[in-house]
């Protein structure tokens, strides 16, 4: 029994030591969950290194940031974090890499139930809808601006019944037929736990707001096919130049 | 001349004092570390007396309700010898072993559109993404524990007392309200204010079933979560001082009461 107890410490030990030795410190946007743990295993293993990668909304990045918190690479959900980061000097210049662009859609559960075929949809009375929070992650600010866009923000506000801290949140109450939709990331759409859960109708930009079919979107998936995997299995797409599935 | 050192007595004392230590040093640093003038101003936010406010009166309700059910649960399990009593220890006991964002998953399946769910809105109780869906949180959250402390209490009650009370002519609910009840006073008033304490720090069950919107179903630790992802960290670093105060207010009421008990 004592001899249990003594082995049971030293392995907590070894296992509380060993948790905390990590060589890479990455603060990345909750939506970018998938394709970061892809690229970490692959860094990992070709480079012999640990990487600790801590996710959360692209706000709480920037308050943990704020307390004094340090990280080796920020991947916030959007560009717009990036510069505020460098105006607040928290980053270099040089250092800034465009890796993919986000591209947000309309997601709604499985059989549509709400029968959301565009964004006009989401002004129709009797809609439960989540969206992100626009204080917080990023898809909760691009959201505002695609409505205020269309100009249809004050009529959809009625419809949203919550306001979720991180797009994961959106993901998990779409496919959970909680709500009749949410605007999300597109790469979200295709992660296996939503997989046959829900299905996304439209794709559409901040700014040039313009609706597709399902037709369009199956080409700009097959597109992304002949990408890089990455790219494909998530629907990201190259920003700029390639991006190196094995590095960061 | 001097007593011989207890070499195990002094490791105890000595680690009880180094934890101790660091949560006094962790506590402490929350009150370190703030600006004082931005303090005294954040009180009077309105998105934080909001916030207060709802995680006050929704704590209260939902501490009642632990209250009401963990009362007979714990006399049940402790008292009576039923068939499946086992499993409904079990399943009572399970929350406290699932993570908080575990247990809002299963109630946000439980309550959302299932039939179950559409009758509670029917009835005008939605449960997802409402208030009343914080205090649905809050109780799982919190009735485990204070089962367990009433079925803890009850099981330290002698029965005999009980038995001389029916042989008396007492019912079975008289006896528990005359005999029982005023015995596990202390045990009542330890559950009624760690059931108090937990509602009002239940964060993972409030922010998947009750949504966590700002203004809306935002708690205490939601507000907290909210204004640190917000880049608040003033506002936030406030909220978690006032979570502080509350919970230390809960617990010091608990031992002054403990002691006239």
């Amino acid at each position: 029994m004592r001899r249990c107890f003594i082995v049971l410490l030293v392995v907590c030990f070894w296992g509380l030591s060993s948790a905390f030795a990590a060589d890479l410190v990455v603060y990345s946007g909750a939506g970018l969950m998938k394709p970061m743990e892809e690229l970490r295993t692959n860094f990992e293993s070709k480079h012999g290194v640990t990487v600790d990668i801590h996710y959360g909304s692209s706000g709480e990045l920037f308050g943990m940031l704020k307390m004094g918190q340090e990280c080796d690479i920020l991947v916030p959900g959007s560009e717009r974090y990036t510069y505020d980061a460098l105006h607040n000097g928290w980053i270099q210049e040089s250092s800034i890499q465009k890796m993919v662009k986000h591209v947000p859609v309309i997601a709604v559960p499985k059989g549509n139930p709400g029968q959301i075929e565009g964004l006009q949809d989401f002004t129709r009375n009797g809609l439960k809808l989540a969206m992100g929070d626009p204080n917080s992650p990023a898809i909760g600010r691009v959201g505002r601006k695609i409505f205020k866009k269309a100009g249809i923000w004050e009529t959809v506000k009625p419809n949203i019944d919550v306001y979720a801290p991180t797009v994961n949140q959106l993901l998990v109450y779409v496919a959970m037929e909680q709500v009749d939709g949410a605007l999300i990331w597109g790469d979200l759409v295709t992660w296996t736990e939503a997989k046959g859960k829900s299905g996304s109708r439209f794709h559409c930009r901040t700014g040039q707001y313009h609706q597709d079919d399902s037709d369009r979107l199956d080409h700009v998936c097959q597109g992304q096919f002949l990408g890089r995997k990455i790219q494909c299995l998530y629907q990201f797409r190259v920003r700029s130049g390639d991006l190196d599935p094995v590095g960061f | 001349m001097f007593r011989p050192v207890n070499l195990f007595r002094l490791v105890l004392v000595a680690l009880s004092f180094g934890v101790t230590g660091i949560l006094v040093l962790a506590i402490g640093s929350f009150f370190v570390v703030a600006d004082w003038t931005e303090v005294g101003r954040n009180l009077l936010d309105p998105t934080l007396l909001a916030s207060l406010r709802l995680s006050l009166w929704t704590a209260a309700t939902s501490a009642l309700l632990v209250m009401l059910c963990a009362l007979p649960i714990g006399l049940a399990l402790s008292r009576y010898a039923f068939r499946g009593r086992g499993l409904v220890k079990a399943v009572v006991d399970l929350p406290v072993a699932f993570p908080e964002l575990v247990l809002g998953l299963c109630l946000l399946l439980c309550f959302g559109k299932t039939p179950v769910g559409k009758w509670l809105a029917a009835v005008g109780l939605p449960l997802v993404f409402t208030k009343q869906g914080v205090v649905a949180a809050q109780f799982f959250t919190a009735l485990p524990y204070a089962i367990r402390i009433m079925k803890s209490t009850y099981d330290f009650i002698d029965p005999r007392l009980e038995f001389v009370s029916r042989s008396l002519g007492y019912s079975s609910l008289q006896t528990f309200w005359n005999v029982t009840l005023p015995m596990a006073k202390s045990g009542l008033v330890a559950a009624g204010v760690i059931s108090f304490a937990r509602c009002l720090g239940t964060f993972g069950t409030v922010l998947i079933l009750a949504g966590g919107s700002a203004g809306k179903t935002d708690t205490l630790p939601i507000h907290l979560y909210l204004n640190i992802s917000y880049g608040n960290l003033s506002l936030a670093m406030t909220s978690g001082m006032v979570l502080i105060v509350v919970a230390f207010a809960a617990i010091f009421l608990f031992e002054k009461t403990e002691a006239r008990l």
